[in-house]
């Protein structure tokens, strides 16, 4: 049995997976920590998807998937330190992180 | 030349000198008016004697840029036509000037009751006053007992009159509103001065509304009472109604002409730049305008009523200058009515059908302003029809004779009226609402002739005038209005200008008729109102100046005219379009023979009483009272306004309020049942709402990838 030979479709399945099972995280999980982490996964999916496209494509700026991972990297941090914070004063102010009790935006 | 600019501005300064420095002293005030207009008025002598050899002067600005090439401007113009008008603007204007300083005082008393009479009773009974209410008032007049301002009030309590009490007339004081009324005079003289002056319609129609403005505020210059002011509401209403065809008018023709310079408007309907049918439209809409100002018939009402200004206001608005800007402007504007048909047939008719509609409503008159008032309507029907019948030389020569004889008229009437004020003709209090104050109802008048032998003589002579006795003024232009219409009538103008023929004939008739039953009722007979004969003397010299100064050209300036004299007016006004007319002289004896006829039977009725006019009248009652009615046009009006406009201002009313205003609340009541149904979609729960974006991102992804899929199959 030959070893499959790795190639760009087994990354770009990896990175949709890692997207799908984030994003059933996000919508799932009611802990708005764990939403956060979700949402971390979602973003390296697509991570995984700009570098596997930008190894595996001839284009003129090779390295335009790797400069879009490193920029989401970055957003990424500040996102994860600015949403901590929401969380730490949302926890504060109402005492929970449970985001089906979080309802203020209520219509 | 280039001072013309300073004609209109000179009163204009006066305007503005008295409102914001001299108001205070009444005295400069007046002179102030006086001297701007005594300059104004030796500059447009100097111009027109230029005129007169032959100069013309125009000068514009550009005033507003619409785009690169066409400008609105503002421009003068000094050609024949205006320099004539100038003159008499400008002299009548000045004389009245000098003849309101003699005029605005009244009796001490009256000044101390505040102004106008007090009401009267509205439950008086409506019967006519005939001869022996007069007698009755007579003998109440009599008897001088009262003795001092205690007995003023009694005295008028009976209904007689309160001065006098020592063998001399109240002592007079000068009008409060003084400074202001010479402040009006020169607004309004700017504003006639300067629509004289315009060389196109913008500027025209300026000036125009200057005119409707100073009209307003002198009629109303009494406001204090309730009809003048309701008056110069009327006349202000009135006039805007026919100013907004002169508007549209105006924007037509910049439309359709692409300018508004008469010269430019001329040369584009002579050379056919413009279609007939635009000159129709154009030339009827600015007839709008100048039946309004000129108080043809349908929008005559307001003239009438206006009487309730000061009377050398009416002398100057009512007889020499903004009625006659109507036939004015249909003269500066002549070239297109002129080549418009269908528009000089409405422009004579309508002028036509109001000289004889206004003669007739004055025959009837007892108000001694009124009778002038209906006159000078019908005379300016008269103008009207001359020019409607194509001769721009016949209505422009009417017009510069009667502003003459007419401000002359009215001069004698107020002089008339301020003698018998001052001689303490007040109103009874249960005097007929309906009827005139008793110093200007010509029922209680009679007799003055000794008295006042020079207002008696000069309005005589305005009346033979008026009534077109040769050689005097008015012969001469009436002769030659009544030639235009027959020289249109023989040549082709059809069937309706006979019929305009007829009424001009029939309305020199009256017009001698009405005139002299004035004169005789006025001054012949004994005197038969409530004010004290020894009191009845002549007005003041700063009046009686006036009076013998514009008696001059109320004789002579139809000379100018005369064909039998080279008609230099004519030749001056038509230049090299003149042609020398012969004089009808059997058309002109027709008429002359009226005019006797007509002051012979007045004769009869008023001063031999071989004739009694109160069997005329009862004869002809329904005539009589829809003539003493004026034909129930302003209860017409009433009618309409009550009704009509009313009523179908609450249907518009009913209809805001349910309709429009039913569905902008609709609208709004739609919203919130839209959005209290679909609120409980915003739950407020994050998840939630992240579920729908990423089911909604599944969704085009799926669709997109399904169509690739589909596409790539076919």
């Amino acid at each position: 049995m030959a070893l499959v030979q790795i190639g760009l479709y087994h990354f770009l399945v990896l990175g949709t997976l890692l997207f799908c099972i984030g994003m059933y995280g996000a919508l799932s999980r009611s802990n708005a920590v764990g939403i956060l982490l979700s949402i971390e996964l979602m973003l390296n999916g697509v991570n995984v998807i700009l570098v596997a496209f930008a190894k595996y494509i001839d284009t003129p700026q090779e390295l335009a998937g790797q400069l879009f991972a490193m920029f989401i990297m970055t957003v990424a941090a500040a996102e994860a330190a600015v949403g901590l914070a929401i969380i730490l004063s949302v926890y504060r102010l109402r005492n929970t992180i449970q985001v089906d009790e979080i309802d203020l935006l209520k219509g | 030349m280039e001072l013309a600019w300073l004609i209109p501005a000179l009163p204009m300064a006066a305007f503005a000198i008295i409102g914001l420095l001299t108001r205070r002293n009444a005295n400069l005030s007046s002179y102030v008016t006086i001297v701007a207009i005594g300059i104004a008025c030796a500059i447009s002598w100097s111009l027109f004697f230029r005129v007169l050899a032959g100069e013309t002067y125009e000068a514009q600005f550009p005033w507003l840029a619409l785009d690169l090439q066409r400008a609105l401007t503002f421009g003068i113009r000094v050609d024949p036509l205006s320099a004539i008008m100038l003159i008499v603007v400008t002299s009548v204007s000045l004389l009245i000037q000098f003849y309101s300083r003699g005029y605005l005082y009244e009796p001490e008393e009256e000044a101390h009751a505040g102004q106008g009479h007090p009401e009267a009773n509205p439950a008086y009974d409506a019967t006519t006053h005939g001869a022996q209410a007069a007698a009755a008032d007579v003998q109440a007049a009599q008897p001088a007992d009262a003795h001092g301002s205690t007995a003023h009030g009694a005295a008028r309590d009976a209904g007689t009159h309160g001065a006098g009490q020592h063998g001399e007339p109240a002592p007079l004081v000068r009008d409060p509103g003084f400074a202001r009324y010479f402040a009006y005079m020169g607004l309004f003289t700017a504003a006639m001065l300067g629509l004289v002056l315009a060389n196109n319609l913008l500027t025209t129609y300026m000036f125009w509304e200057g005119v409707g403005l100073g009209s307003y505020l002198l009629i109303g210059f009494w406001y204090r009472k309730p009809e003048a002011a309701a008056a110069a509401k009327k006349a202000f209403v009135t006039t805007r109604f026919g100013d907004f065809g002169f508007l549209i008018g105006i924007l037509y023709l910049w439309w359709q002409a692409g300018t508004l310079e008469f010269t430019r408007l001329t040369e584009l309907s002579e050379s056919g730049g413009i279609s007939t049918t635009a000159l129709t439209i154009g030339a009827l809409l600015i007839f709008m305008g100048a039946v309004g100002k000129s108080a043809q018939f349908p929008l005559h009402v307001w003239l009438p009523d206006a009487m309730e200004g000061p009377t050398p206001v009416s002398a100057l608005i009512h007889a020499a200058t903004m009625v006659a800007a109507g036939v004015y402007l249909v003269a500066r504007a002549f070239p297109i009515f002129e080549h418009a048909p269908a528009a000089m047939l409405v422009v004579a008719f309508i002028g036509g059908f109001t000289a004889i509609f206004a003669a007739s409503m004055a025959l009837v008159a007892t108000d001694i302003k009124r009778v002038m008032a209906f006159s000078t309507v019908s005379q300016l029907g008269y103008m009207m029809l001359g020019l409607g019948a194509g001769a721009i030389g016949a209505g422009m020569f009417h017009l510069f004779t009667h502003a003459f004889f007419k401000a002359l008229l009215f001069l004698t009437a107020g002089s008339v009226i301020f003698i018998l004020h001052r001689a303490g003709a007040h109103d009874p209090d249960d005097k007929d609402p309906l009827d005139p104050p008793r110093a200007q109802d010509i029922r209680y008048m009679g007799g003055m002739w000794r008295r006042t032998p020079i207002t008696a003589i000069t309005m005589t002579i305005a009346a033979l005038s008026l009534a077109g006795i040769p050689p005097l003024s008015g012969f001469w232009s009436k002769d030659e209005v009544l030639l235009a219409t027959y020289e249109r009538a023989t040549h082709g103008g059809g069937a309706i200008y006979w019929v305009l023929l007829l009424f001009a004939l029939v309305t020199v008739l009256m017009t001698a008729f009405y005139m002299f039953r004035v004169v005789f009722l006025t001054f012949a007979g004994e005197y038969r109102g409530p004010a004290n004969p020894e009191f009845i003397r002549e007005s003041p010299l700063t009046m009686t100046i006036p009076l013998l100064l514009l008696a001059v050209p109320s004789i002579l300036a139809g000379l100018w005219g005369a064909p039998q004299l080279g008609n230099g007016f004519g030749q001056l006004l038509e230049g090299s379009e003149f042609h020398a007319g012969e004089m009808n002289v059997g058309l002109a004896g027709v008429a002359t023979v009226l005019a006797v006829l007509g002051i012979g039977l007045a004769w009869a009725m008023y001063y031999a009483r071989s004739v009694s006019p109160e069997a005329l009248a009862a004869r002809f009652r329904p005539i009589y009272s829809t003539l003493l009615h004026r034909f129930w046009i302003d209860e017409l009006y009433m009618w309409l306004i009550d009704k009509l406009i009313i009523g179908v201002s609450f249907g518009l009313a009913w209809f805001d309020q349910h309709v429009v205003d039913g569905a902008v609340n609709g609208v709004a009541r739609g919203v919130g049942v839209g959005g209290d149904l679909t609120r409980g979609i915003q739950t407020g729960r994050i998840p939630g709402y992240a579920l729908a974006v990423f089911g909604g991102l599944a969704l085009i992804a799926l669709w997109t990838v399904g169509s690739v899929v589909i596409r790539g199959r076919v």
